[in-house]
């Protein structure tokens, strides 16, 4: 094992970050976890996260504000820290710009600067979506290439991306890690919060919207989120091996054709039919359908055209192993714990309307 | 035996002589007579062994003896020590061992030496009989498991006439498990009574043959389609299919429990030595079992008495060597109340204590149209052989219908386009389900227990679901998994290997419209008569012929406004031919045959459908040359697409094309086609087809700019 070291974590509340903070502890580091709103850690599996044998202290903050919103005493334990992994984001779509701006850009902002004063490598939670709108393979080693971003959230994390690495130009250690769509855990696909892909799929296979644009050769990459959180977690460990580099954490390249057969294999699912988004009408559809499709799946209709790879040449060679193969069987985990939580499947008769947002996520 | 040991040698050198055999073999008698078993019309089985190092041939060569059947097998030592490796092997997975390989083993375990004792007793002592019987008896306690299980799940989906067949195969194997280890091994179950006979055991034997002889009659359930699978089969109206299978010499299925008989049913079922009336095996699934003679009320009472509850199972009960942990949970809200393995009594069992929501999940307590629950015949028969086996040590078969699981079939895929719902199996059968088999068959979660995916099936009102369900696993696109057990695979010995049933394929004319294939009714599972990717390629011709018609039509007016003859005279042949492109497509053939043949043909198609060849000819030989020969072409091409639409059906050639909506729709109906096509690579009917699936194109230009929204 590494030496203990003491790292700071912020969203340690957040889907990947309870994660991250909870391979910190089992490795024996400290972590100093930077909670919001919720100050409960629970895990993937939905147990309460149990640190150790490396400790955890909860601070609470706010990355909108100068210094984390943190009280003295808490500044004073994060200066000390080692590291700084940076999970905290809003990652719900459909949100005013200003909104990603002020969490997304801003608050990265202000890590980086609590960084930068006292040169605490930083591991950065970006997107690989941060591609923008592109078929073809999206490198490592781009960033802003002139692409057009394909939504607000898009935008913020590629500007944030990119303070980053002017941080990393002025000498700050940096590794930033780029997600691709982070779902259920590989083995089991089990998953805590049912967002991003999940009120997608929610919304398609119980036939609420049957019609979406999309190509059936546009990818989708779902990683799972144990596979993220080993990578952010060894990327924050060995900070000096990955240097100052960008590491793609992708998983599973799911076509739309790939969902299209894998979700057809379910007899209780609806399959939508893709059409080309050219033909594609929002008003044509049915009034019953219209709604969802204005509050889901149009938020993620970038997603069903673009034909884009990945490269994780770097990632892999770091990690010390390729993306996983096997991509409809891990679709299939995902679909059977969906249903066997009841989240998917024929609707209930009556929905508890408090329980679901919404975009039909369910988050924490 | 039957024959004295003079008389086999002097059969065995009469057969010598007919035969190039030399002196150097061994020779041993097997089978039936050999066992003890036989009467004089038996086949004399001898089989020669020999040190050689040579395979020998497996076929037997035949002749006749003094007017017997004589069949001589020859095997070198080597084959029979691989044989006898290869059961010993085996015996960790009994459902895998092949009953053909057992038998050989067995016949040899249990033959007669006539030459070269010796020789034989070394053979035979390569796997002791103790081990052979422990082997065969743990691969019919596997098939018992199978068939009780299938049973179980039968009685669930209201199938009691398979229920019972499973359930008398699961007895006969049960017993025959019992009586293996107890070193009859004799694998045929025609020497049954016999065989009970000798093995020692006339309590176990007699029970035996109550049970048997007890089972249900079939009742009026059973009549062809009465499956339901037919939608000729009117809907029971409400009242449960056992109801409806109370026939003659069963149980009622309301009313008070039958008065037990007093004096238990003798054992008049033993047949004599050497005749050959014993049982039979169970009777293929499917059909009748023959009516009993014993009143199937008689002989409840003795079965009811005999297994004791929690009664130890017999020493060596097998475990299940082929388990393999089921890979889904019981959810807890799958609140069955399980019933004991050794289930007492059947009819002690008041149903009427259960709750009402139970009546799914303990199907014996069937609910008649009143909804007071009943007493079944059929689920006491089964809970009593259930008992049976679990007194005679074959665990895992409880009345716990909740270990059923309903589970996925890998290459099974579900397909709606419009409504109508299409069922890919292994990617190349397609059933089309009606209204009610679709309905059902959308409810289906699988990787749950039956009893709640049968709860599931109630819910969308469908009424009898049960039997949709029973068809829907015959038909391999479901299957049952036993938590624990791995998947249930019922199969009779002799019997054909376990499989899907695949049906007789749909006589429909046409077959197809754009809107799915033709079902012959609401509770349908039609199979289509072509393979699913020519079905899709057909479909989506069908949709395309309806875009290109209405285009070509279109521009015939076009042309004749400007004046645009000669272009008229060829988009109208374009209609023509499209058209009859939808015609061949629709009844199924593909692919289509080039433009110069298509008139020639509709000789594939029904007769009716020809007339409609004369016609197209007639318009493809038409010129214009003048306006008033343009109206007129026009107007022939106009009645010529409605004599189409006509003989197919609007739902097949739809007058898609007269609004924004219905143009709409019928490209998404296109739409539905491509993702099928897609997933079976079916051909697409032309290239831009291919760019609609592949999303590099658009829809048909000249269509869409036509028919935008406002
Ligand atoms: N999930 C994905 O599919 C995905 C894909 C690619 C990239 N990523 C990136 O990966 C990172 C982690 O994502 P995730 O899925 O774990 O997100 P998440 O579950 O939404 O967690 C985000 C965390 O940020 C915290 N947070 C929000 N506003 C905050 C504020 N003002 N101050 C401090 N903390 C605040 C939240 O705490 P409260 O809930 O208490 O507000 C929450 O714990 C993000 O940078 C995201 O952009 C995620």
């Amino acid at each position: 094992m590494s030496d203990p070291m003491t790292v700071l974590v912020t969203g340690a509340g957040g889907f990947v970050g309870a994660e991250v903070t909870a391979r910190l502890t089992a490795a024996g580091h400290t972590v100093l976890a930077l909670l919001h709103h919720n100050t409960e850690l629970v895990r993937n599996n939905g147990r309460k996260l149990t640190p150790g044998p490396g400790t955890l202290t909860r601070i609470t903050g706010d990355i909108t504000r100068p210094g984390l919103g943190m009280t003295d005493d808490d500044r004073r334990l994060a200066a000390i820290a080692d590291r700084i992994v940076h999970c905290a984001a809003v990652t719900d779509f459909g949100l005013p710009d200003e909104h990603y701006d002020r969490l997304n850009v801003e608050g990265t902002r202000h890590v980086l600067d609590l960084a930068l004063a006292v040169r605490t490598p930083l591991v950065h939670l970006s997107t690989a979506y941060v591609c923008g709108e592109r078929d073809g393979t999206a490198r490592e080693d781009e960033l802003d290439v002139g692409q057009r971003p394909g939504s607000g959230y898009e935008k913020s994390k590629l500007a944030a991306e990119t303070l980053a690495r002017t941080a990393a130009a002025d000498g700050l250690p940096v590794t930033v890690v780029r997600p691709s769509i982070v779902t259920g855990a590989g083995r089991t696909g089990r998953v805590r919060d049912f967002k991003t892909i999940y009120p997608v799929l929610r919304v398609l296979t119980r036939g609420l919207v049957r019609t979406v644009p999309g190509h059936y050769d546009a990818v989708l990459d779902l990683v799972p989120v144990d596979r993220v959180a080993d990578l952010v977690t060894e990327a924050t460990l060995r900070a000096r091996v990955a240097g100052c580099r960008t590491l793609h954490a992708v998983g599973y390249e799911l076509t739309l054709r790939d969902f299209s057969d894998v979700l057809a294999e379910y007899p209780c699912f609806q399959v939508p039919r893709f059409v080309p988004p050219s033909a594609f009408s929002a008003q044509a559809l049915p009034d019953g359908e219209r709604p969802y499709y204005n509050r889901v799946i149009s938020l993620y209709d970038t997603y069903f055209r673009r034909r884009v790879h990945f490269d994780d040449t770097r990632a892999a060679a770091f990690i010390g192993r390729p993306a996983p193969t096997g991509a409809r069987p891990y679709l299939r985990r995902l679909l059977d714990h969906c249903l066997a939580t009841g989240y998917l499947g024929p609707a209930p008769r009556r929905l508890p309307a408090a329980a679901v947002r919404p975009d039909g996520s369910t988050h924490r | 035996m039957i024959l004295t040991e003079d008389q086999l040698q002097d059969l065995l050198d009469k057969a010598l002589a007919a035969l190039p055999y030399g002196t150097e073999w061994a020779v041993a008698l097997e089978g039936s007579l050999a066992e003890g078993f036989g009467n004089p019309s038996s086949d004399i089985d001898f089989l020669f062994l020999g040190r050689c190092e040579d395979d020998l041939p497996t076929m037997p060569s035949l002749l006749f003896v003094d007017g017997r059947r004589v069949e001589i097998r020859t095997r070198s030592v080597r084959q029979i020590a691989d044989q006898f490796r290869a059961v010993e092997e085996g015996a960790e997975r009994p459902g895998r061992l092949s009953e053909d390989l057992l038998n050989r083993c067995q016949r040899l375990l249990h033959s007669h030496p006539l030459r070269g004792h010796a020789l034989v007793e070394e053979v035979k002592a390569m796997l002791p009989a103790e081990r052979f019987g422990r082997i065969t008896a743990d691969w019919w306690a596997h098939r018992a498991r199978q068939s009780l299980r299938q049973a179980i799940a039968l009685v669930c989906l209201d199938e009691s006439d398979e229920a019972v067949g499973w359930t008398r195969a699961g007895l006969l194997q049960t017993v025959k498990s019992w009586a293996a280890a107890r070193g009859e091994t004799y694998l045929e179950p025609k020497w049954l009574s016999l065989q009970l006979d000798r093995a020692g055991h006339p309590d176990v034997r007699d029970r035996y043959w109550q049970l048997d002889t007890t089972a249900p009659a079939p009742g009026a359930a059973f009549a062809p389609g009465a499956a339901a699978v037919s939608g000729s089969v009117p809907a029971l109206g409400g009242a449960s299919a056992s109801d409806a299978a109370a026939g003659p010499g069963s149980v009622p299925a309301s009313g008070a429990a039958p008065a037990p008989s007093p004096t238990p049913v003798p054992d008049t079922a033993a047949p004599e030595p050497g005749t050959v009336t014993a049982p039979s095996a169970s009777p293929p699934p499917g059909a009748a079992p023959a009516p009993r003679s014993v009143p199937a009320s008689r002989g409840v009472p003795a079965v009811a008495a005999a297994p004791a509850p929690g009664g130890v199972p017999a020493a060596g009960a097998a475990a299940e060597p082929d388990a393999v942990p089921a890979p889904v949970p019981a959810p807890a809200s799958n609140a069955v109340a399980p019933a004991p393995a050794a289930v007492p009594a059947p009819v002690a069992a008041p149903a009427s204590s259960a709750p009402a929501s139970d009546a799914v999940l303990a199907p014996g307590a069937v609910t008649d149209p009143s909804g007071t629950p009943a007493p079944d015949a059929v689920r006491d028969h089964l809970t009593a052989c259930l008992g049976f086996a679990a007194d005679l040590g074959i665990a895992g078969v409880p009345w716990r219908p909740e270990r059923l699981i309903v589970e996925r079939v890998a290459g099974v895929t579900t397909w709606q386009t419009g409504e109508r719902v299409h069922v890919i199996r292994c990617r190349r059968d397609v059933f089309v389900l009606g209204d009610d088999a679709g309905a059902v068959w959308r409810s289906l979660v699988l990787g749950r227990p039956l009893p709640r995916v049968l709860a599931q099936a109630k819910d969308t009102g469908v009424a009898d679901p049960g039997p949709l369900l029973a068809a829907f696993l015959r038909h391999g696109l479901i299957r049952l998994a036993w938590k624990g057990g791995g998947t249930v695979i019922p199969s009779l010995p002799l019997s054909a290997p376990p499989g899907p049933l695949t049906p007789p394929p749909s006589t429909a004319q046409p077959l197809l419209s754009v809107h799915g294939a033709a079902v012959s009714g609401p509770r349908a599972i039609d199979l289509m008569p072509l393979p699913a990717d020519r079905f899709a390629a057909a479909a989506m011709a069908l949709v395309w012929s309806n875009v290109v018609v209405e285009n070509a039509v279109e521009d015939v007016t076009g042309a004749l406004r400007r004046g645009q003859w000669r272009v008229a005279e060829l988009t109208a042949r374009r209609a023509v031919h499209a058209a009859l492109r939808g015609l061949l497509s629709a009844h199924g053939v593909h692919p289509l045959p080039a433009d110069p043949g298509l008139v020639r043909r509709l000789d594939l198609l029904p007769p009716a459908i020809r007339p409609i060849g004369a016609r197209a000819g007639d318009l493809l030989g038409r010129g214009v040359g003048s306006a008033e020969q343009g109206d007129t072409l026009l107007a022939a091409l106009r009645a010529f697409i409605g004599q189409v639409r006509g003989a197919v059906g609007a739902d097949s050639f739809p007058l898609s094309f007269d609004s924004a909506h219905t143009w709409r729709a019928t490209l998404q109906l296109g739409y539905d086609w491509l993702r099928i096509g897609a997933h079976l690579d079916a051909q697409l009917p032309i290239e831009e087809a291919r760019d609609l699936l592949a999303g590099h194109g658009t829809a048909p230009r000249p269509a869409l700019e036509r028919h935008q929204d406002p």
